[in-house]
């Protein structure tokens, strides 16, 4: 059972080789967009009060209640950056769900994996998800063939 | 301001610890599949400078030449090179002295004038050995191809091989809820000091526990495999890529380790590495457990045992794939008669599965 650091890193590496690589789970790749897109939108939402504290930014609560120029800075601030209309409230809503979906997306993946699906690679390669690459080594065959286990 | 430089201090101290468990860079990467999947190997300079200085083959010993009367009719008690002529056996007598025993000599084995002598130890160890030895170069060439292994391969010089394993009791037991660890989750020096399980070796190289976990088919099929049998084959497969000086990617495409078809040419090379330890272990090592002295035994009384790294010490081919048993076709060209193989007990393991 996985317990501390390493035991957890080591379990979850052997977790992913059992299963075929995890790497090939939609489910997992859908978790780690909504984890690094957490990380990225409370860097850029920290980003953005910073940049606007110098008109009252800091206070977003009370800027939230009685719109000052911050709110409407910060707004063409990710309106210019990142293309869309973003105010003190939505903000907030974009990040509480990445920040849910990462663990239920995760979750979903983990519960499919050893259910659904037993190699998500094979899976893949089944689904026409997994690239081929030219064979460059001449490739391996099992020497284990014919041969009693 | 004190405050913030006592911070600043241990900030630069804990970095500093911190870097030094890491490789200093840079480091050489050689790709070894197609572009853009990872298939690299990656080797530090530094240290292959040192691996090579280190797995220099020592000169051989001049051959012999023309013909001679069998050992065995002019010596009592030659049990396994009994087709060696006179000047052939005593060339490889002088070669095992240099790979084994150095500085000891002749004495280190044969106790005093009469050579036929058998109570040293040693030199019933060797005598397996040697039989070990010409069953590793006639019937494991899916392993050592036409290179070949030598006493040299694992000796070294040295009278022991640096790299044996022992049955490994684990750290010291804790009490309470922590009492059991189910052989894992403590620094494993058998599979780099991961937290994987400690005892790498004796369920594959000992044992014929089944190695493989991971599923054949997309969807479930009966797989019964959990991740702590998954972790125990890991931590083998540690082993092997400290062992031989290589990253996973050497045998295994990193996207499917399980999928032959993806895998390098050197799994299959691999995998019959695995087969030729554990049949030397049976066959040969777990015989001379009665042998040796206590002193030579592992905490648990046990025998020292072969892994990858007893020959590859390092480096995917030992001694960089030097053909150093190709100097000694004593070791290497003639099949053992019936009688010899009975004697050396090694009689239907040769081919093993």
């Amino acid at each position: 059972m996985p317990f501390g650091i390493f035991p957890h890193l080591d379990w979850t590496a052997a977790f992913s080789i059992r299963y075929g690589n995890l790497f090939y789970n939609p489910f997992h790749a859908l978790s780690i967009a909504f984890l690094y897109g957490s990380a990225l939108l409370f860097a850029m939402h920290a980003g953005t009060i910073l940049s606007v504290t110098r008109y009252g930014g800091d206070r977003e609560i009370e800027q939230i209640v009685d719109r000052g120029t911050a709110s409407e800075r910060a707004a063409l601030f990710w309106r210019w950056t990142m293309g869309f209309n973003a105010s003190m409230e939505s903000i907030h809503r974009w990040a509480w769900w990445f920040a849910v979906l990462c663990p239920l997306t995760g979750g979903i993946g983990i519960l499919l994996t050893g259910t659904v699906v037993d190699n998500w690679y094979l899976w893949a390669v089944k689904h026409g998800v997994a690239p081929m690459y030219p064979a460059i080594l001449p490739p391996g065959s099992d020497p284990a063939m014919g041969v009693a286990p | 301001m004190n405050y913030a430089k006592h911070v600043i201090t241990a900030g630069v101290a804990a970095t500093a610890l911190l870097l030094a468990g890491c490789e200093r860079p840079p480091v050489d990467v050689q790709q070894v599949g197609f572009r853009g999947t990872g298939m690299e190997q990656v080797y530090n300079p530094r240290t292959v400078e040192k691996l090579r200085a280190a797995n220099v083959v020592p000169a051989a010993q001049p051959a012999t030449e023309g013909d001679a009367p069998l050992a065995k009719d002019i010596y009592q008690n030659i049990q396994v090179l009994t087709d060696l002529n006179i000047a052939e056996f005593t060339r490889l007598m002088l070669a095992m002295t240099e790979w084994v025993a150095p500085e000891q000599g002749c004495t280190y084995c044969h106790a005093g004038e009469d050579l036929a002598d058998d109570s040293m130890y040693t030199k019933v160890v060797s005598r397996k050995m040697l039989a070990m030895t010409r069953n590793i170069n006639m019937n494991w060439t899916q392993h050592v191809a036409q290179t070949g292994v030598t006493c040299y391969t694992c000796h070294r010089g040295k009278n022991v091989p640096e790299n044996v394993w022992f049955i490994d009791p684990g750290p010291r037991p804790m009490r309470g809820l922590a009492a059991d660890r189910a052989g894992q989750n403590a620094p494993a020096p058998a599979a780099g000091l991961t937290s994987l399980p400690w005892e790498a070796f004796k369920p594959f190289l000992l044992e014929n526990e089944p190695i493989r976990s991971v599923s054949s088919t997309a969807l479930p099929a009966g797989n019964t495999r959990n991740i702590m049998q998954t972790e125990h084959s890991y931590s083998l497969m540690i082993h092997m890529s400290e062992g031989l000086g290589v990253n996973c990617t050497f045998c295994h495409n990193s996207r499917s380790f399980s999928v032959w078809e993806a895998s390098t040419p050197q799994r299959v090379t691999a995998w019959h590495g695995i087969q030729m330890a554990r049949n030397l272990n049976v066959d040969y090592l777990l015989p001379l457990t009665e042998t040796f002295p206590a002193n030579r035994l592992g905490p648990t009384g046990d025998v020292a045992k072969i892994n990858c790294s007893t020959c590859h010490q390092g480096v995917n081919k030992p001694l960089y794939g030097a053909p150093m048993a190709q100097d000694y076709p004593e070791l290497t060209r003639i099949k053992p008669a019936a009688a010899e193989v009975d004697a050396a007990g090694a009689a239907d393991t040769a081919t093993g599965t």
